[in-house]
């Protein structure tokens, strides 16, 4: 029972439309989960759950097996252990690559300037956009963009980073960039949860994935045994549709 | 502008008050802008993109950090040429205030035509001055709006293709290393 994060009959509705009926899972120490499922299937929202951007309605979220919903868990502290990528970047805006990747380390780590800035340099070379340290978000192509947001996000030397759809804002030819880097962090041991329509990354890289259908998890396992061995019919429908 | 600024000052004496002109105006001017304004600082927050919440949400920040950071930066970035309106709108506006005798530039102008009987050159003076009041109003905000932008274009440093970097994202590279395009 080493589970970095736990979720337990994890419930979710927006008015009366129940997104999320009792979601059961966990994910170990490097380990990447991909999260499959059509649209409209709740993938969204439990990333959302997991990090509170969303409150969710009744269930447990357990990180190290502290409930992050009990009250007793440090929020900032929290979110600084566990990164988000978006869909649609969001970079900050009125900040430089380079500050994109400080101003989380300074205002919630509380670290000095320069082991900010060495420390942004540091995740910015590792996604190959060091040079462009000083761009503004609105001056660089969309994979860039999320090759900037995985380098803000890693800059918080989080434990675990959740993944939402991060090359479905892209164009084709960019979504491998994007994937590359993926890759690599989970080779280095990472742990990730990534919500993907990119069915040859999560064969390729994930240790689990887990199908999602109106809002309840319906299959789960290894790579080989959702995607090569499906045994719902709605998980059939779903990998056919996918190709 | 007109009628608030009779009531106010009228309506003022009426009730005891006896306002110096000049305070009357620089107040008259103010809550008339003051609602305007607060419309469009409420707007220029709406309008920052909710993602960009989430984003400085997500890493940690607080909702105050958020809103000096992230959010008013950007909502001020916005707001600024409506801003610029609206001074120019008060400059222009604030001739209207002779209504309450305040001896604004328009009202000069008027006494200075009527002692000379130059009405031309003076009226033509007073059209200078409220232009130059008005573009200079202006060319101090598009250099705000500039310096907040910061420079079109960036340095690039070191080669694009950066041999430094851990991931190399060069299309040879892709090619070599795609296993989920098998
Ligand atoms: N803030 C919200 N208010 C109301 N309904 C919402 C809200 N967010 C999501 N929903 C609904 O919840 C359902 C699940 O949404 P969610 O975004 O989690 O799906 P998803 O699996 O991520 O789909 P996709 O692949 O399209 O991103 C959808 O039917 C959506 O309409
Ligand atoms: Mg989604």
């Amino acid at each position: 029972m080493a589970s970095v994060i736990e979720v337990k009959g994890l419930k979710k509705s927006f008015g009366s439309h129940e997104v999320l009926r009792s979601i059961d899972f966990a994910t170990g120490k490097g380990e990447c989960t991909c999260i499959i499922g059509s649209s409209g299937s709740g993938k969204s929202t439990l990333l959302r759950c997991i990090n509170l951007l969303e409150t969710p309605d009744g269930g447990e979220i357990l990180y190290h097996g502290e409930d992050i919903l009990s009250g007793n868990v440090n929020m900032a502290q929290y979110h600084a252990r566990v990164g988000m990528v978006f869909q649609q970047f969001n970079l900050f805006n009125n900040m430089s690559v380079l500050e994109n990747c400080m101003t989380g380390q300074m205002k919630v780590l509380k670290r000095g300037k320069e082991e900010a800035r060495a420390n942004a340099v540091k995740y910015l070379t590792k996604v190959g956009m060091d040079a462009y340290i000083n761009a503004k978000p609105r001056q660089l192509s969309g994979g860039q963009k999320q090759r900037v947001a995985i380098a803000r996000a890693l800059a918080m030397d989080p434990e675990v980073i959740l993944f939402d759809e991060p090359t479905s804002a892209l164009d084709p030819e960019m979504v491998g960039e994007v994937l590359n880097v993926m890759q690599t962090l989970a080779q280095e041991g990472l742990t990730m949860l990534v919500v993907t329509h990119e069915m040859g990354f999560a064969r390729a890289v994930a240790d689990e994935v887990v199908f999602m259908d109106q809002g309840v998890i319906c299959e789960q396992g290894t790579p080989a045994e959702v995607l090569g061995n499906p045994k719902s019919e709605r998980l059939k429908a779903f990998l056919a549709s996918m190709l | 502008m007109i009628v608030q600024a009779v009531v106010i000052y009228y309506g003022a004496q009426y009730a005891g008050f006896y306002m110096d002109t000049t305070f009357a105006a620089i107040f008259i001017i103010s809550i008339n802008t003051g609602a305007y304004m607060a419309e469009i600082v409420r707007g220029g927050i709406v309008s920052v993109d909710k993602g960009q919440f989430e984003a400085a949400h997500a890493i940690g920040m607080t909702h105050w950090q958020t809103m000096v950071n992230v959010v008013l930066p950007q909502a001020i970035r916005n707001i600024l040429p409506s801003v610029g309106n609206e001074f120019i709108v008060n400059i222009k506006d604030s001739s209207v205030l002779n209504v309450i005798s305040v001896t604004e530039l328009f009202f000069q102008a008027k006494s200075a035509a009527g002692a000379y009987y130059r009405y031309f050159e003076v009226y033509f003076i007073i059209a200078v001055i409220y232009l130059i009041l008005t573009l200079s109003v202006s060319k101090i905000l598009s250099i705000i709006e500039r310096k907040m932008d910061g420079p079109e274009n960036y340095v690039i440093h070191g080669s694009q293709s950066d041999s430094r970097a851990e991931i190399h994202v060069s299309k040879e590279n892709e090619e070599a290393s795609k296993p989920w395009q098998a």
